[in-house]
């Protein structure tokens, strides 16, 4: 099978940028991905990503040059970012392409995001009634699995002070300042059991990563991580996902499993053998969720793990590096891209105050509406 | 279907107990909620979901949601309410509705919980309800 690597990658920063358009983020992630892989905008063979809110990827164009090149949106969520990755690794695998560009952006208003019924078609009273809100469903999601496997309300919060570490360290991160496990276990409940500063916002930011065939790479002199697997994978019908008038009795896992599981056989890696780890985390119990749901540990091992550090910089396995949505904010089409730039940035041992000793295999997965997980692997 | 055009089609009141309108699919027994027009589920059985059910999960939506969300009141007017799941295990279906006539520090997962109905809103001047839970006994 054809070998693919990461060979550069580029970051606008996430947070507010009054002024600057979502597409005007994207193409400085663009140009700053050209740049460091050291090849040209004119040897781009596609573009595949997408923005929630921001237009279409065509709208780059104009702007970066117009090649002929095919270029794809993907609307997929939470989950545009990992599934765009997805499409360019089948399509560099397929040989149709050797040389592309991963790409997402997006810049939302202030305050939660406002889902419409009928776009995931839904009856419109569901939305009029109150029910149709992303935080909600967190909130349920983990107050159920804090019922069943013992996790408590310390430990929410301590993801959360991981988050604001880490973020202080990274320079593409929205929230820059260290908050302590005092002040976020007293910030004012916003869904309960979840807090104000256990929350991502919505937020602006664009990510663009150069991807290319390992055979291309060898012959340009192009360097970078190895792509060891990926995988994408959708609900099962009783898996509890957001947006649910309903849902079977009966359980099943949830779409993370399915992926998680997937990639890991592909690739003959054991959970054990990961470095680092980007986890979905639109909030600090799905951090906690995500942990179990990735095989990264059983039921209920989180307290502990969260109390010893192991999720720290300098833990056992060291998960959001930089700080994840929680410090970074959520501009939803480019989240999950900032994950795989994170760990490109780690692998390459770029990662300065923040660097984890070490990284040979990073993971990332994501999460989006209504129940989409895509998952990767990179390796060096 | 909007709010104001709900017309207790996937909710009734009988005699004062309130039942959810359910689709049963013949082939396999499969329970989905809210019940859809007949005529887009072919072979579906319209079924009704009454009795006591079991608090599956909950939490306090403690800010008022952006559009569609409406309520007929001002911002400043927007009073916090409960949403949860409850499981009606007889007929392997979970529901998600409004958690009503309860301080939600009182509420324990896997407690009893009745079907009932709700007003959430008032809207050009009529008062809207809609199907909700509460605690058994309350």
């Amino acid at each position: 099978m054809t070998g693919i690597q990461v060979v550069g990658a580029g970051i606008h920063k996430f947070g507010r940028s009054e002024g600057v358009s979502g597409m005007a983020m994207g193409v400085a992630a663009i140009r700053s991905s050209l740049a460091d892989a050291g090849v040209d905008w004119k040897d781009i063979q596609f573009v595949f990503g997408g923005s929630a809110d921001s237009g279409a990827i065509d709208s780059i164009l104009p702007i970066m040059g117009y090649t002929g090149i095919p270029t794809i949106n993907v609307a997929n969520g939470c989950a545009t970012g990992g599934s765009s990755m997805v499409a360019a690794v089948a399509a560099i695998q397929s040989g149709e392409h050797d040389l592309g560009i991963v790409l997402g952006y997006d810049k939302h208003a202030r305050g939660a995001f406002n889902a419409k019924p009928e776009s995931l078609g839904l009856p419109q009273w569901y939305g009029e009634a109150g029910f149709m809100l992303t935080t909600q469903f967190f909130a349920m999601k983990i107050k159920r699995y804090m019922f069943e496997h013992g996790v408590d309300e310390v430990t929410l919060a301590r993801v959360a002070e991981k988050s604001f570490k880490n973020g202080a360290l990274a320079d593409h991160a929205w929230r820059r300042s260290v908050v302590g496990l005092d002040e976020i276990m007293t910030s004012p409940m916003v869904s309960d059991p979840l807090r104000k500063y256990m929350f991502c916002s919505p937020s602006e930011g664009a990510v663009a990563l150069v991807v290319a065939s390992e055979k291309y790479a060898r012959k340009k002199g192009l360097g970078g991580p190895r792509v060891k697997g990926v995988s994408i994978k959708s609900r099962l019908s009783g898996s509890f996902e957001v947006f649910s008038p309903a849902m079977p009795f009966e359980r099943d896992v949830s779409p993370t499993v399915l992926a998680a599981k997937d990639v890991f056989e592909k690739t003959s890696v054991s959970p054990d053998d990961i470095s680092i780890a980007q986890l979905q985390d639109t909030e600090s119990g799905a951090e906690i969720m995500h942990m179990a749901e990735n095989g990264f540990c059983r039921d209920g091992e989180q307290l502990g793990m969260l109390k010893n550090g192991e999720t720290n910089l300098g833990g056992r396995l060291p998960i959001n590096t930089d700080g994840g949505c929680i410090a970074c904010g959520e501009p939803i089409a480019a989240s999950g891209l900032r994950q795989v730039y994170e760990n490109y940035t780690q692998l390459m041992g770029r990662g300065g105050k923040r660097q984890v000793a070490g990284v040979r295999l990073a993971y990332s997965h994501v999460y989006g509406a209504p129940g989409v997980s895509a998952v990767s692997i990179l390796e060096v | 279907m909007s709010l104001m055009s709900l017309d207790k089609s996937i909710y009734r009141s009988i005699g004062g107990a309130v039942v959810l309108l359910a689709n049963k699919e013949q082939a396999t027994g499969e329970v989905t909620f809210p019940a859809m027009n007949c005529d887009q589920v072919n072979g579906d059985e319209l079924i009704e979901i009454s009795g006591v059910g079991r608090l599956w999960t909950y939490t306090v939506q403690r800010f008022k949601p952006k559009y569609p969300f409406d309520d007929g009141k001002a911002d400043s007017e927007f009073i916090p309410y409960i949403v949860g799941y409850v499981s009606f295990e007889e007929y392997g279906l979970i529901v998600e509705g409004r958690i009503v006539d309860v301080d939600p520090s009182e509420l324990t997962i896997g407690q009893e919980m009745s079907i009932c109905s709700t007003v959430i809103a008032r809207l050009q001047g009529n008062d809207i309800e809609l199907y909700a839970f509460a605690p058994l006994n309350s």
